[in-house]
């Protein structure tokens, strides 16, 4: 499916400044009407669609349209939830090269528009967990007391045991469920503020690439209560206050489904190959958090380094020189 | 192209840096020449040699020596005072004080006329004892106070490095009788080199290292109602005990010398002070 422009027949797509369906072509807003698509191949011009086994929208090669595969976002893989994107590839852009433009061995290429211009808006499956937890900690707690009188010093050690049970309402625990994108990059992109979650409509993938779930949801189920338990343990310790060690006697935390939401949360993804490694950077397509590591370039690094060691050289030489003049 | 004004654009300062104290060095020297140059002429045509470096022990190297006589050449002219250095390594018959007066009387220094205006500084290294002799203009402004603090000055580092303690003696020569203020401080090649590399070494460890992205979910991100249902919670105590530690508690302390007038063997007034390194 693609939307169309219903005044000069142009491919409508999401422009997630305004918040509205748009044409690029002749700047008309809300213009858009869907023409239906028949599986991997471009309702636009009859081309075959780059959609692999698990995109549910992209963009056809040959005419360029933005594409949405319906049998991808509808039935068992309609999602509940979709977050739409806040800001454009402009800002996103603009984001990149607000964060690592004063990183002084980046390639040359790194941030040149052309490069960058490459970046996707991705929607990425997540899926969103409710749990009840109940947290249970035994523990024994040491606390340290020094003081000096005269010329002995004092040390009094004090243990106390530590017993915490509690119940915690888990809300929407993102889990991302695609195989592509990697789990700590993900994770690191959060928090999304769910307020601005919306029920899904198609039409806020047009302009973007996305993909179906392609894990399953209770093999995903682990990493929530993984993500759930550590929290619960932070929450847990932020009440033992005072102790200069914590030793864990017992710990338990059980868990009971309550919801999964299965929802597609933006990310701006940006692909950059350099000295035989791929590089790979996101950023919330909600916050604008960027996740990734700047490349380097080890010959700009000798360059630079040796200029700077010359450069010292000869002003510590001169200084010497200055020095010996008085 | 992009690359080369990057680069320009990165080391900007540097070569501003480097252009302003090209600058100041060049004003400086010139300035300096200008000012020193041949404030006093020397008038004693019988003193017996051109040399000031006498470096019987072979402490210095031929090049420190060079470098020594030429700071001894414009020092000489800005004081008007012959400045001269001896440095042994035998076991002198005699008192290391009638030692330097006789030097000094022998060769016939002075910078107005023989005998007359200039120090002598004899460092033997066999004993580790020193003199320093003082004659005519030399003689009436060095006080005692001056004399101690000029050798302590050298001797405290005559052990660690012979050149930069004998180049503090000229300075301190100048300084003393000049009234103007000799820069102490001294950057010598090697401490140049590693200043330069640990400098380098940072600024590459500081390019190299990315910074990692840190988690920004609370703990309480994902809990609607922003805190835990706590059931129970008890801290109960257990038990306590105490330890004791004596603390030690000592401390420590340091040591100096002196001079006076007196006249030489050959009966020529000098003045003076010694010590020992």
């Amino acid at each position: 499916m693609i939307f169309q422009c219903e005044n000069c027949g142009g491919n409508v797509i999401f422009d997630p400044e305004k918040g509205t369906m748009y044409c690029p072509y002749c700047n008309s807003s809300n213009s858009e009407a869907d023409t239906p698509g028949a599986g991997l191949i471009c309702a636009g011009c009859g081309g075959e669609l780059p959609a692999g086994d698990f995109m549910s929208a992209c963009k056809c090669n040959y005419c360029g349209s933005y594409n949405v595969i319906e049998e991808r976002v509808r039935g068992e893989y309609a999602p509940h939830l979709v977050l739409p994107f806040r800001f454009g590839k402009k800002a996103a852009k603009e984001k990149i090269i607000a964060q690592f433009k004063k990183k002084r061995f980046l390639p040359s290429t790194f941030l040149n528009d052309a490069y960058l211009e490459k970046m996707e808006g991705n929607y990425v499956p997540f899926f969103l967990y409710d749990y009840l937890c109940r947290y249970h900690f035994k523990g024994t707690g040491k606390k340290v007391r020094v003081w000096t009188s005269g010329d002995t010093e004092y040390t009094e050690t004090s243990l106390f045991n530590l017993e915490r049970n509690m119940d915690i309402d888990f809300s929407k625990i993102p889990v991302d469920a695609s195989i592509k994108m990697e789990d700590g990059m993900m994770d690191l992109l959060e928090p999304y503020d769910y307020k601005a979650l919306e029920e899904f409509r198609e039409k806020y993938l047009s302009g973007f690439l996305a993909e179906r779930f392609n894990m399953d949801s209770d093999e995903l189920s682990i990493r929530a209560k993984e993500k759930a338990k550590s929290d619960a343990k932070q929450m847990a310790r932020s009440t033992m206050s005072g102790y200069q060690s914590i030793h864990t006697d017992y710990e338990q935390a059980d868990f009971d489904l309550k919801d999964t939401k299965y929802s597609l949360l933006p990310v701006w993804s940006y692909k950059y190959d350099y000295g035989g490694k791929k590089y790979r950077f996101h950023l919330n397509g909600q916050t604008g958090k960027l996740v990734g590591d700047a490349p380097v370039s080890y010959k700009k690094a000798a360059a630079y380094s040796g200029t700077v060691f010359a450069g010292l050289f000869v002003i510590f030489y001169l200084i010497s020189m200055i020095l010996e003049v008085f | 192209m992009r690359e080369i004004k990057d680069f320009f654009k990165q080391f900007k300062w540097m070569f501003l840096a480097i252009a302003v104290l090209f600058c100041v060095w060049l004003f400086l020297t010139v300035f300096q020449r200008g000012s020193e140059e041949a404030v006093y002429e020397r008038t004693n045509e019988e003193c017996d040699t051109e040399e000031r470096v006498f470096d019987y022990a072979g402490k210095l190297t031929m090049h420190e020596e060079e470098e020594l006589r030429k700071l001894i050449a414009q020092r000489e002219k800005a004081i008007g005072c012959d400045i001269v250095l001896v440095t042994l390594n035998e076991d002198l018959s005699k008192d290391i004080m009638d030692y330097a007066d006789d030097f000094y009387d022998e060769h016939m220094f002075g910078y107005n006329k023989p005998w007359g205006d200039g120090v002598v500084y004899v460092d033997n290294w066999y004993d580790g004892y020193t003199w320093f002799s003082t004659s005519g203009k030399a003689e009436d402004k060095y006080s005692e106070n001056m004399i101690n603090e000029l050798v302590d000055d050298v001797t405290e580092i005559t052990n660690e490095n012979p050149y930069k303690a004998y180049k503090r003696y000229v300075n301190d020569v100048y300084r003393q009788m000049s009234g103007k203020s000799v820069s102490s401080l001294s950057l010598p090649l090697p401490a140049v080199i590693v200043l330069s590399l640990l400098f380098t070494i940072v600024y590459t460890a500081t390019g190299l290292s990315g910074e990692k992205t840190k988690r920004t979910t609370g703990i309480t991100a994902y809990v609607p109602e922003g805190k835990p249902d706590m059931g129970f919670c008890n801290d109960a105590f257990i038990s306590t005990h105490t330890t004791r530690r004596h603390i030690d508690r000592s401390s420590g302390g340091g040591s100096s010398g002196g001079g006076g007038h007196h006249m030489s063997s050959g009966g020529h007034s000098h003045g003076g002070g010694g010590g020992r390194h």
